[in-house]
């Protein structure tokens, strides 16, 4: 009992961490930031209930494919398509520039699907493209090689209605 | 496929800038209403635990009671299927037995061990038995 209570304060100690992460990852795919909130949360409360962390190596990295499963099962189930909701935002933008942030979801939106997850894995869920090639069960090459592709479209498509990211404010 | 140009500093610098957009926090994990919901699943799984060993118990105890009756009285009672033996002696209680058990009369006459006569006259005695059916003859 000792065990599971140190599981599920561990898990919610993950969750603190990783959750904003996760969820920006998940509504990548779904599109949909409350299907992706959904799923992350199950995903959370059946880590506890289960225990399954406790065999995870990689923690982190366990924890998205965990995600990435539940979002694209429930996609499977509904028997639905991607469709990305305009209206919810995905990111707290710098400088409170939410057209910004418009502009880098449009971007982020345009991308293929296994570009787009390349990218949130890499940039916001700091995971290392070994990381990404075991989730994503490709070569470490193709996550690498996917994530310049990636980069170099979101720069031109967010360059080309924003001047100020060209630049990139540094 | 052609090769992006790559520049790794404005890579970088493009980079940084991506991570400068936080995501949004998650809401907190509903930890009391799971924990609820753990604390009704487990008191639902133990009533319906203590539900089947009472039940269990039930069933056994109505499929043991009749065979135990049976077996620890001794005193002659009977199981269907059952016979007398040339060595029991037939009483009321073991007769109705038979009758409960047996699917017919006829069964369960069956089942009783008639002895044969077999008490020997004294010379110059007849049976009454054997009278009367000569009797009958005559008739």
């Amino acid at each position: 009992m000792q065990s599971n209570d140190s599981d599920a304060t561990e898990i919610e100690s993950l969750y603190r961490q990783h959750g904003s992460a996760l969820l920006l990852f998940a509504a990548s795919i779904a599109g949909d930031r409350g299907r992706a909130h959904d799923a992350v949360q199950q995903v959370f409360l059946k880590l506890i209930e289960d225990g399954n962390l406790r065999q995870a190596v990689d923690k982190k990295a366990y924890l998205f494919a965990c995600v990435r499963n539940a979002v694209l099962n429930e996609i499977k189930v509904q028997q639905r398509n991607t469709v990305f909701d305009p209206d919810s935002a995905w990111f707290n933008p710098p400088d409170r520039d939410y057209a910004a942030e418009l502009n880098l979801r449009r971007a982020l939106c345009v991308l293929p699907d296994d570009q787009r997850q390349v990218i949130v894995l890499h940039v916001w869920g700091e995971l290392t493209f070994s990381q990404i090639a075991d989730l994503l069960d490709v070569s470490s090459n193709t996550a690498a090689s996917r994530y310049r592709y990636a980069l170099a479209k979101l720069r031109e498509s967010m360059c080309a209605k924003e001047d100020s990211c060209a630049n990139s404010r540094s | 496929m052609p090769t992006p140009d790559l520049d790794d500093e404005r890579d970088e610098r493009f980079e940084a800038y991506l991570k400068r957009f936080r995501p949004l926090a998650a809401e907190p994990l509903p930890m009391e209403n799971f924990s609820r919901a753990t604390r009704r699943r487990f008191v639902f799984t133990a009533w319906a635990a203590a539900a089947a060993v009472i039940l269990l118990v039930a069933v056994l105890t109505f499929h043991l009671r009749p065979n135990r009756n049976h077996s620890s009285d001794g005193s002659g009672s009977l199981a269907g299927g059952e016979q007398l033996t040339d060595q029991q002696p037939l009483t009321i209680g073991s007769a109705n037995d038979l009758l409960v058990h047996a699917p017919s009369v006829k069964a369960a006459l069956d089942r009783v061990p008639f002895h044969p006569q077999s008490t020997q006259l004294p010379k110059g005695k007849q049976s009454a038995l054997a009278v009367l059916s000569e009797d009958n003859d005559k008739l």
